[in-house]
């Protein structure tokens, strides 16, 4: 049996041989010595969780970078061609430390019992037992409910407010690039302040909103304890927040339509609606169809809004899926469940563009 | 020559007035600082010179030989230099850093994600923190992962500040500890207790009108939950503080990821847990002084009779209270009770110091207080009945909280700077600073923060603090009450998964207090998914340290 060192060693160690040989395969002798000093640091430092993707990060290096065995390796050229791979590395660090790791890495812990009670102890292989498990769990369908009410309702919101406000911005108005910056603020604001500013504004006793519903001669609404109306509180939130980003693509398609289509066209009809039908909806339409999707795809990832500002309530009623992921791993550290959760968002998500590009790449076939 | 007389008489008095001003110099300083230098955060003259008086009684031991240059990193709940819970650690840095030459670092965490935050500092082995202020309910997951260690060694070693365990309560020491170990050390005593408005209760117009309109006298003292509803079914939605506007009854915060299911721990435990029969009645057997699991099985019993009488109470009780503090967090919950808007409460200990905070407290000198209420209706599980007794009611007591206290990190490099820290935040006067100063959010834990039989404090320490003297005594007694009247005391859940069996605590309780499902069905739920989350924890295990943490013996 080996002991601690000599493990943590080996634990470094055993993940960079792989590119140390592609390496020192292809002369390049430096790289394979970097990759194993950095691997077994790694290890010793009981980091063994780096070496993995270090290691891969120094294979790809070593892949990338030409061979020296054969070439003219005084040549001025092929020093110059090789650089340009020098300053693809940070980017290629990057994505595979931050990126491809996680990802492969969670693929492997949802087909794991990892939870924090065992994570250093040592987890084990189940199978599909996590993903068998999602069917019937309650606290799924009910965060499902809760995602497609909000992802379907800001969607909506988002495009036809942001239409809208484009539609108006596209006439000329003074003023105009005042009121467009103003209105594209909300974009930069961090969801998260966003969720506690919601909390003052719906606030059920001192709130405005229900000031102003108080002050027309309506009764008070009970953003924070009646469940749909907390939803829809969150979905007004996060509306806002996204309908400038609707406004300033949409902006921008409306205004690469061409002048003359609405003056020939004007000489059959002079209808806003008619030309906004004809002309400047099916033109805008590949440009709506990008933002449903990015917008489709963002919503479903809502989850900074509804916890700071309601915490999820009242009960689960604003808990959406991703919060719900968010909760499993790294709140209750049910990591293997986590990630299966995690994974069926994945796929989702790659449905949904899937099926869009296929229908984008028929369109213009 | 007449000027010699004189000029001895000047020389003596020179001498006399020397010392005099080195003595006065030498109290008003500690480590050659003032209190100016080390209490730049003190709200006042006052405030600075009782911190100044405590530090100078505290006797800390000069560390800086030992100590100087390092750096101790301690993580504690976010609210600030003058927040609750981390205020102390803000407030006594500059006296810490005085006594030992080292530099402390504060990290503040938001206290939903405290848990997550911590967690995942020591899961990544970042170990960035050299001390955690953490909740009780924490403990069982750090101890079972080897994230802290135990400080029994350093107790009452030379070199630290003293404190002294005895005086801690016994419920809240129990806290500390694990299988015998002191982990923690004194800061923050939780446990709810009941405040009312005195003033209106004790007002003889209103026991009058609330006699001509219930028919039967006021009943209050308040003893039972069933008294407290009573009262404030009366007086909710009454303009009783005259205002001009309808006011509450009772003032409760149930926010979903807030601590609004504290408030039915503490409510429920006379409606669910029984003595023990015999001599012993707090012995913990298969039926009585249980409250959260079977203890042989690890059977949930969220959703027995008994629990579930107690949330349709509450549910009853939150009807006499504004409909929106179903939405509301602990501060709001607080500051419509110290506003005279609601007659009555029921919170932690940071009521009663707050009440004398005139920034945010128009009830001072109206404050009452007494001991979590009694019921007099509860569910025998060995019998399987309810049991129903107005002139014996079920007293259960609680420690209800976080009782928010410092570990140390099993991966700390400066292990002796953090048992300082600690010691120095649990030695009497500077704990007793904290307990009296309502900022803080440091409650009582310790017997000399009590008044006699209990403990040793008097009001006269309170009102010196600017306590109304009323209200000193109303409060303190009420807690003091609270953890040594009881007959038995509700037992603290301290096992792996607490925080996620909690959280589902916690969500299911909102649906059911926001009418999105029935009590029954709510803890029915909590029942099942205890179950599954005890499953995947490991059932074996999870029973081992249950029977552990609640000293039961299986067949005993």
């Amino acid at each position: 049996m080996p002991d601690i060192e000599t493990g943590k060693l080996l634990a470094g160690l055993i993940p960079g041989l792989v590119p140390a040989a592609v390496a020192t395969f292809r002369g390049r002798y430096i790289l394979a010595i970097a990759a194993l000093v950095v691997c077994v640091l790694a290890g010793l430092a009981g980091e063994y969780i780096f070496s993995l993707p270090m290691a891969i990060n120094f294979l790809v290096t070593a892949l990338v970078l030409r061979g020296r065995r054969g070439k003219q390796e005084t040549s001025a050229v092929y020093k110059h061609s090789n650089a340009r791979f020098y300053f693809l590395l940070p980017g290629v660090f990057w994505i595979l430390t931050f990126t491809l790791f996680p990802l492969i890495y969670s693929l492997y812990l949802s087909f794991t019992n990892a939870r924090m009670q065992n994570f250093a102890r040592g987890f084990s292989l189940i199978g599909l037992d996590n993903y068998a498990a999602i069917p019937n769990d309650l606290r799924v369908s009910e965060t499902i409910i809760t995602s497609v009410y909000l992802s379907v309702g800001s969607l909506l919101l988002t495009l036809i407010l942001g239409t809208f406000i484009a539609w108006i911005f596209n006439h000329d108005i003074p003023g105009l690039r005042i009121f467009r910056s103003i209105l594209t603020m909300p974009l930069f604001a961090a969801p998260i302040a966003l969720g506690f500013m919601g909390l003052i504004l719906f606030n059920e006793n001192s709130g405005s909103i229900n000031y102003m519903i108080r002050g027309l001669g309506g009764q008070g609404v009970s953003w924070f304890t009646d469940p749909w109306s907390a939803r829809t509180a969150v979905l007004l939130i996060d509306s806002w927040q996204w309908t400038p980003f609707v406004f300033i693509i949409i902006l921008a398609a409306m205004q690469s339509i061409p002048d003359e289509l609405y003056e020939a066209a004007r000489l059959d009809t002079n209808s806003g609606w008619l030309l906004f039908r004809s002309i400047t909806f099916p033109l805008i339409a590949p440009a709506l169809g990008t933002v449903a999707l990015l917008r489709l795809v963002e919503t479903f990832k809502i989850l900074d809004i509804p916890l700071s500002m309601l915490g999820g309530g009242p009960g689960s009623a604003t808990q959406t899926y991703s919060y719900y992921i968010y909760q499993t791993g790294l709140r209750n550290f049910d990591m293997g469940y986590g990630s299966a959760l995690a994974y069926i968002l994945v796929i989702i998500a790659i449905v949904i563009t899937s099926v869009y590009f296929q229908r984008m790449r028929a369109r213009f076939e | 020559m007449r000027t010699r007389p004189l000029f001895l008489v000047l020389l003596v008095l020179s001498i006399v007035l020397a010392l005099g001003v080195a003595q006065v110099s030498a109290q008003d300083t500690f480590m050659g600082k003032t209190a100016e230098e080390l209490f730049p955060g003190a709200a006042n003259d006052q405030e600075r010179a009782a911190a100044m008086a405590a530090l100078l009684e505290a006797n800390l031991p000069d560390a800086t030989g030992r100590f100087a240059g390092q750096t101790l990193t301690v993580s504690v709940q976010q609210a600030g230099a003058r927040g609750g819970i981390s205020g102390p650690y803000y407030f006594w840095r500059d006296a810490f850093e005085a006594a030992t030459g080292a530099t402390l670092e504060i990290v503040e965490i938001p206290q939903a994600q405290y848990f997550t935050t911590t967690s995942t500092d020591f899961l990544t082995g970042q170990n960035s923190y050299d001390i955690m202020n953490i909740g009780a309910w924490f403990l069982a997951d750090y101890v079972s992962n080897g994230w802290i260690q135990p400080i029994t060694s350093y107790l009452g070693q030379d070199g630290y500040p003293t404190w002294n365990t005895e005086d801690v309560f016994p419920s809240l020491a129990a806290l500390m500890q694990w299988q015998g170990e002191w982990y923690g050390a004194l800061n923050d005593g939780d446990a709810q207790m009941l405040y009312f408005r005195k003033d209106i209760l004790e007002d003889p117009e209103w026991q009058a009108a609330y006699e001509a309109e219930v028919g039967s006298p006021m009943p209050y003292p308040i003893v039972t939950w069933q008294d407290l509803l009573a009262i404030t079914k009366f007086f909710n939605g009454k303009d009783w503080n005259g205002d001009g506007d309808p006011d509450d009854g009772i003032s409760l915060h149930l926010r979903s990821g807030g601590q609004g299911f504290f408030h039915f721990m503490s409510l429920s435990a006379p409606f669910s847990i029984t003595p023990a029969e015999g001599d012993d009645v707090r012995k913990v057997t298969k039926y009585d002084n249980v409250y959260w699991f079977d203890p042989d099985d690890m059977t949930p019993l969220i959703n027995q009779p008994g629990h579930v009488a107690a949330l349709e109470y509450l549910k009853e009780l939150a009807a006499t209270g504004s409909d929106a503090q179903l939405g509301w967090e602990l501060a709001e919950a607080w500051d419509n009770f110290l506003n005279g808007n609601a007659v009555a409460t029921f919170s932690w200990g940071d009521v009663g110091s707050l009440a004398q905070d005139p920034t945010r407290s128009t009830i001072t000198g109206l404050l009452g207080g007494s001991r979590i209420p009694c019921s007099t209706h509860w569910y025998d599980r060995e019998q399987g009945a309810f049991v129903d007794d107005e002139a014996n009611p079920n007293c259960v007591g609680n420690t209800t909280g976080g009782s928010w206290f410092p570990v140390m990190s099993s991966f700390t490099d400066v292990p002796e700077l953090a048992y300082y820290l600690m010691a120095m935040q649990a030695n009497k006067p500077i704990n007793f600073f904290n307990v009296v100063y309502g900022w803080t959010g440091v409650d009582p834990g310790a017997t000399y923060d009590m008044f006699p039989p209990i403990g040793t404090a008097t009001v006269d320490q309170y009102v010196a603090a600017g306590y109304n003297a009323s209200d000193a005594e109303e409060y303190i007694t009420g807690y003091g009450e609270n953890f040594f009247s009881h007959p038995i005391y509700e037992t603290y859940l301290r096992i792996p998964g607490t925080v996620q069996y909690w959280d589902i605590l916690d969500v299911r309780l909102a649906e059911a207090m926001t009418d999105q499902r029935t009590p029954q069905e709510a803890l029915d739920l909590v029942a099942q998914e205890w179950d599954a989350v005890t499953n995947d924890l490991g059932r074996d295990s999870q029973i081992a340290i249950y029977q552990v943490s609640l000293g039961y013996t299986p067949g005993g």
